[in-house]
C-alpha cells in the first residue's frame, strides 16, 4: 500500500462523514470547527515542510535524519498540507456561521468575513498549491526557474501564518499560540541559518600573494596572517591560472 | 522518486495529521459554550465573551441573534409599558370605585 492509497482512503472517510451529516442534515456547528481544526493542522504541515525544506537546503542535521528521508517527508507533507487546505476550504461551504460560496473560498478577497486576512489565507493557499504543482513540472522548466518558483513557499508560510494569528479565532489558546510560536521560531532560525551559511560560503580566507607558511625551530608552525577574499574573486583567479 | 519508500512514515504522519484534526475538532466542539448555538444576544464586541472567542464576531448567526436579542428586549420593554399603564388603569378604576361607592355610602 503506497502513500497514495492512504492518503485516497482517508479523504474517503472523512468525505463518508462528510456526506452522512449533509444526508441526515444535522451538521451543526461541525464545519466551523472541522473548519478550524483543519487550518490549524495544515498551518502545521506547513512548517513542518518549510522547515523540512530548509534541513535539506542547509544540510543539518544529515547524520540524525538521511537526507533520501527528509526529501521524502518534505515532498509527501506537502501534498497533505494541500489536502488539509482544501479540506479547509470545503468545510466553509458547509458552514452556517460563515457562509462562503465556492467563490469566497476560491478567489482571494472575495469574502466580506476578515477581508485582509481571509484573503491573504486564500492567496497562501493557491501559492502553496502551485509550489506543490511544481514538482510536476519540475522536467519542464530550467531547476534555476523550479528553484525560484519554490522560494515562493516562504511567502505562502507568512501569508498563512498571518492569516492564523490575525484571521483565527484560537490564536490566544495557549496550545494555538505555542504552535505559532514554535513555527515562526523554527523558520526563522534556519533562515537565518541559511542566509548567513550563504554569506560565509562567499568569502574564503587566503594567504596573501607571494607569502607561505615558514616553520620556527621550537615554537611550532607559524602560518602567515590570510585575508578574507571574495570566493568568486578565488575561482577567477584559478581559472586564470 | 520516492513514491514508494517510506510508506511507514508517511502513513504515519498522514494518521498523526488526521487524528490531530479529529482531536482538535473534537475539543473544540466540546469545549464550544452552551450559548454558541443562536442563543447569545451580547456577543458584539467583548472579546471576554465566549462567543465571540469561538466565533467570528461578525458572523451572520451571531448578528442575527444579536437582532433577536433587540428585538426580545423590545418586546419585553413594550409589554412593560402595557402592564403599567393596565396596572395604572385598574388603579384609576379602583380608585373610581372606591369614590363611587363612599359617595354612595
Amino acid at each position: 500500500m503506497n502513500a497514495k492509497k492512504i492518503l485516497i482512503g482517508a479523504f474517503t472517510f472523512a468525505g463518508v462523514i462528510l456526506a452522512g451529516a449533509f444526508l441526515s442534515g444535522s451538521f451543526g456547528t461541525i464545519p466551523w470547527m472541522v473548519n478550524r481544526a483543519t487550518g490549524l493542522v495544515a498551518f502545521a504541515l506547513l512548517s513542518v515542510v518549510v522547515v523540512a525544506g530548509l534541513l535539506m537546503s542547509t544540510k543539518t542535521g544529515a547524520k540524525i535524519i538521511k537526507r533520501p528521508r527528509v526529501f521524502a517527508l518534505h515532498q509527501f507533507l506537502s501534498l497533505l498540507t494541500v489536502g488539509f487546505i482544501a479540506a479547509h476550504g470545503l468545510a466553509l461551504l458547509f458552514d452556517g456561521f460563515i457562509a462562503m460560496g465556492p467563490v469566497q473560498v476560491l478567489v482571494p478577497f472575495a469574502a466580506s468575513y476578515q477581508r485582509f486576512w481571509t484573503g491573504m489565507g486564500v492567496t497562501a493557499a493557491w501559492v502553496t498549491a502551485i509550489v506543490w504543482a511544481s514538482w510536476y513540472i519540475r522536467g519542464e522548466i530550467s531547476t534555476k526557474r523550479w528553484r525560484q518558483l519554490h522560494y515562493l513557499s516562504f511567502i505562502s508560510y507568512f501569508m498563512a501564518l498571518g492569516h492564523g494569528v490575525f484571521g483565527g479565532t484560537d490564536t490566544g489558546e495557549p496550545l494555538v499560540a505555542a504552535l505559532y510560536i514554535v513555527s515562526i521560531s523554527s523558520v526563522a532560525a534556519f533562515v537565518f541559518y541559511r542566509i548567513a551559511g550563504a554569506a560565509a560560503r562567499r568569502f574564503v580566507s587566503v594567504p596573501p600573494a607571494g607569502m607561505r607558511s615558514f616553520a620556527t625551530g621550537t615554537a611550532g608552525a607559524v602560518t602567515a596572517p590570510s585575508i578574507t577574499v571574495p570566493a568568486s574573486v578565488v575561482r577567477r583567479s584559478a581559472a586564470n591560472r | 522518486m520516492a513514491a514508494h519508500r517510506y510508506t511507514g512514515m508517511k502513513a504515519t504522519a498522514a494518521g498523526m495529521a488526521i487524528g490531530a484534526t479529529i482531536l482538535a475538532s473534537s475539543w473544540f466542539y466540546v469545549n464550544q459554550p452552551a450559548s454558541a448555538a443562536n442563543t447569545s444576544g451580547a456577543s458584539t464586541g467583548s472579546s471576554a465573551n465566549a462567543v465571540v472567542a469561538s466565533q467570528p464576531a461578525d458572523n451572520p448567526v451571531v448578528t442575527g441573534s444579536a437582532a433577536a436579542a433587540t428585538a426580545a428586549t423590545t418586546i419585553a420593554a413594550k409589554t412593560t409599558a402595557t402592564a403599567t399603564a393596565a396596572a395604572k388603569a385598574t388603579a384609576t378604576a379602583a380608585k373610581a370605585t372606591t369614590a363611587k361607592a363612599s359617595k354612595g355610602s
